[in-house]
């Protein structure tokens, strides 16, 4: 039997620091995935940002938050995996898990979600939709 | 069936996480309503793992050796490594100056080019010899991560796994096995890390220093593919054995650079610092975010599959999974400059599949469904992406088997003793492919059409001294695909917004100089106007 789901407590130090981060890392992300979104719905889809990742300076910058993102979700995703006892949790355990703090758990995934969305799809949204797009 | 391969690779093969990630969700709702509540079974799922792992393995062994017997190129960039190989064992500079007329630089390090200088003097200069070299490294590194698989794994979970990477390779077409520095990287990986988990003391890190710094010398990023290496050594030989293995690798690294002088320190420097002003693409990190975190997937479900009691634990399974992820951010950072990509983590494998070795030794999946699930998913998406891949690889390299240009073009060169024979780069290049030839012919390598790719997205236009070599002449004759307008060709990078790749001065030049006078069965001849060869 996988092992009971524990509960996010105050005194879990990895708790705490993946609800501390979250604050820093993904208002700054989901603006860069927003501003993406609109790059692939509206302008060229795989020729993001060209004129501020052209830029050695800034290209670092937006990578190292990207990668940060992802290092935040990965260590999100392991967290719920090592307290739930099992690859694939139960929807109850994740809640258990992430008590107090599921609404942060929900927005890093749907910002996932809209960055990992298929391209065609932002295509098929800035052509029909929004009338833009290259 | 073909065209339906060729919408999966072009729709799907991409996207590797999401496809995987669709699949477990719908082998997830198989296994619910399966009768068996144990489905898919770990011990029927460690046979379909295995036989596709030994498909894989025959696969990939047939598939290289077939690439390598035959004298065609499939990528614009294989021929330029045998060219400065070959310049490389004449005694020419690998890096010339930025204001040089040669225009054929690269970023790579030296030890991407020196095995193709050593390799085409031992064998003799041809285009099969070159190919054979990076078969060979491929091979080999299999070999290795099998050898190196063997300490923490018994036979049989050791040849899944290598299986398991040769289908992961198979996914990249060519890139694992073509005439560019990934085969000597993989070897360099896997050799290191055979060196580093049988390291006997100092022997071991020397062994795997030396790996190390052929790894550093091969790419700018070899730092991050050691760290992982380094930390299994650490562990398992301790603090003399990693020390010897630093300074082995600093030492040789600086060799080429130090003993070899048509090796320059100083302008490789320039044009790796040139490039690094490129920037990144945004696309291109997803893609390798992407990915990566396949990559990991086996990993993960391992370690986690397994019954918390049985997980690997301690500093040396911490260690080397921080170092494993650190090396894996870096080169998928890195590798979203123009022109790199996915590719680029292909040497994490071996040392991925030794972790996941670690993590299932003395565990099974027993304890978790979902890992089963997820297991027998990665392998699917794994195969799909592998046909898809090869049928449209394999396809494209045998419509070139029966090409003879190879001949005509050495026939050509036969026929013109003391000419100086260049290939002209047009819009339609794969003729170009056959390039080496000329260099084997005339030791002379003017201009390498991929390197001035990669220099004007770099901000770097061709130099007055390059415009002034042809005017004058320096080349007797170009041979131009037939049909086609001499220097004609685009600039490929999106960001270069197809600019030609070749100035209206130079190509006023060339005109001014050079004049068609016949063809071959493949090629057009312009021959300099004032030249004796004519």
């Amino acid at each position: 039997m996988p092992d009971e789901p524990r509960t996010m407590t105050g005194h879990d130090r990895a708790a705490t620091w993946l609800w501390r981060t979250w604050w820093l890392l993904m208002p700054a992300f989901a603006g860069l995935v927003l501003r993406l979104v609109f790059e692939r719905t509206c302008a060229a889809p795989y020729e993001l940002l060209p004129s501020l990742t052209s830029i050695p300076v800034l290209a670092w910058l937006f990578a190292g938050l990207y990668l940060a993102a992802h290092a935040w979700m990965a260590a999100a995703l392991l967290f719920t995996i090592e307290r739930g006892g099992s690859l694939v949790p139960t929807r109850a355990g994740v809640r258990r898990i992430w008590r107090g703090h599921l609404l942060q758990l929900t927005l890093a995934i749907v910002l996932f979600a809209i960055e990992y969305g298929p391209v065609p799809l932002w295509q098929a949204v800035g052509q029909r939709v929004l009338r833009c797009g290259p | 069936m073909v065209g339906l391969l060729e919408i999966v690779r072009l729709r799907v093969a991409g996207r590797p996480l999401l496809l995987c990630l669709a699949l477990a969700a719908a082998v997830w709702l198989v296994a619910r309503r399966s009768p068996h509540r144990a489905w898919p079974a770990s011990v029927t799922l460690g046979r379909t793992l295995a036989t596709i792992s030994l498909v894989a393995l025959v696969a990939y062994a047939v598939i290289v050796v077939d690439y390598a017997r035959d004298p065609h190129y499939v990528d614009p960039a294989e021929p330029t490594m045998t060219a400065i190989g070959w310049l490389f064992a004449l005694g020419r500079p690998i890096y010339h100056g930025v204001d040089a007329a040669e225009r054929y630089a690269h970023i790579y390090g030296p030890m991407a080019f020196i095995p193709h200088g050593v390799v085409l003097r031992l064998f003799g200069p041809s285009i099969g010899a070159s190919k054979w070299l990076g078969a060979a490294a491929a091979l080999l590194s299999l070999v290795c991560t099998f050898l190196a698989l063997r300490r923490v794994a018994p036979p049989w979970r050791a040849l899944t796994l290598t299986g398991a990477c040769a289908l992961a390779w198979l996914g990249f077409r060519h890139y694992t096995f073509w005439t560019r520095p990934e085969p000597l990287q993989l070897l360099c990986v896997s050799a290191g890390l055979l060196a580093s988990v049988r390291a006997r003391g100092v022997i071991g890190g020397v062994a795997l220093g030396i790996c190390a710094g052929l790894l550093w010398n091969l790419k700018i990023t070899g730092p991050l593919y050691t760290l992982p290496l380094l930390v299994i050594l650490w562990h398992g030989a301790g603090a003399r054995a990693t020390l010897a293995a630093t300074g082995v690798a600093v030492a040789v690294f600086a060799w080429p650079f130090a003993a070899l002088p048509n090796v320059s320190f100083r302008d490789y420097l320039t044009w790796v610092r040139l490039s690094s002003q490129n920037g990144l693409l945004l696309s291109m990190l997803r893609q390798n975010m992407e990915w990566a975190a396949f990559f990991l997937l086996p990993l993960l479900v391992s370690y986690y599959g397994a019954r918390p009691d049985d997980r690997p634990r301690g500093g040396s399974w911490r260690g080397l999974i921080a170092a494993l992820v650190v090396g894996i951010g870096g080169v998928c950072v890195a590798a979203s400059k123009p022109g790199a990509g996915v590719y680029h983590l292909l040497p994490f494998l071996p040392i991925v599949a030794w972790a996941t070795a670690r993590a299932l030794a003395g565990a099974s999946l027993d304890h978790d469904r979902g890992a089963r699930v997820l297991a027998l998913s990665c392998a699917i998406t794994a195969c799909l992406i592998a046909i898809a891949q090869q049928t449209s690889f394999l396809t494209l390299a045998h419509a070139r088997h029966t090409w003879r240009d190879t001949e005509d073009v050495r026939a050509f060169a036969a026929s013109h003793p003391g000419a100086i024979v260049a290939m002209a780069y047009s819009g339609d290049d794969e003729l170009t492919f056959v390039r080496p030839e000329l260099v084997f012919a005339s030791g002379s390598y003017l201009i390498d059409a991929p390197a001035v790719q990669e220099h004007q997205l770099s901000g770097v236009a061709l130099p007055q001294a390059t415009i002034d070599a042809v005017r004058d002449c320096r080349i007797d004759i170009w041979l131009v695909p037939r049909g086609a307008a001499p220097f004609e060709g685009l600039n490929r990078y999106p960001a270069m917004a197809r600019t030609p790749l070749f100035s209206d001065r130079f190509r006023t030049a060339f005109h001014a100089s050079y004049v068609r006078d016949g063809a071959t069965r493949y090629f057009d001849i312009w021959t300099c106007r004032t030249s004796r060869a004519r």
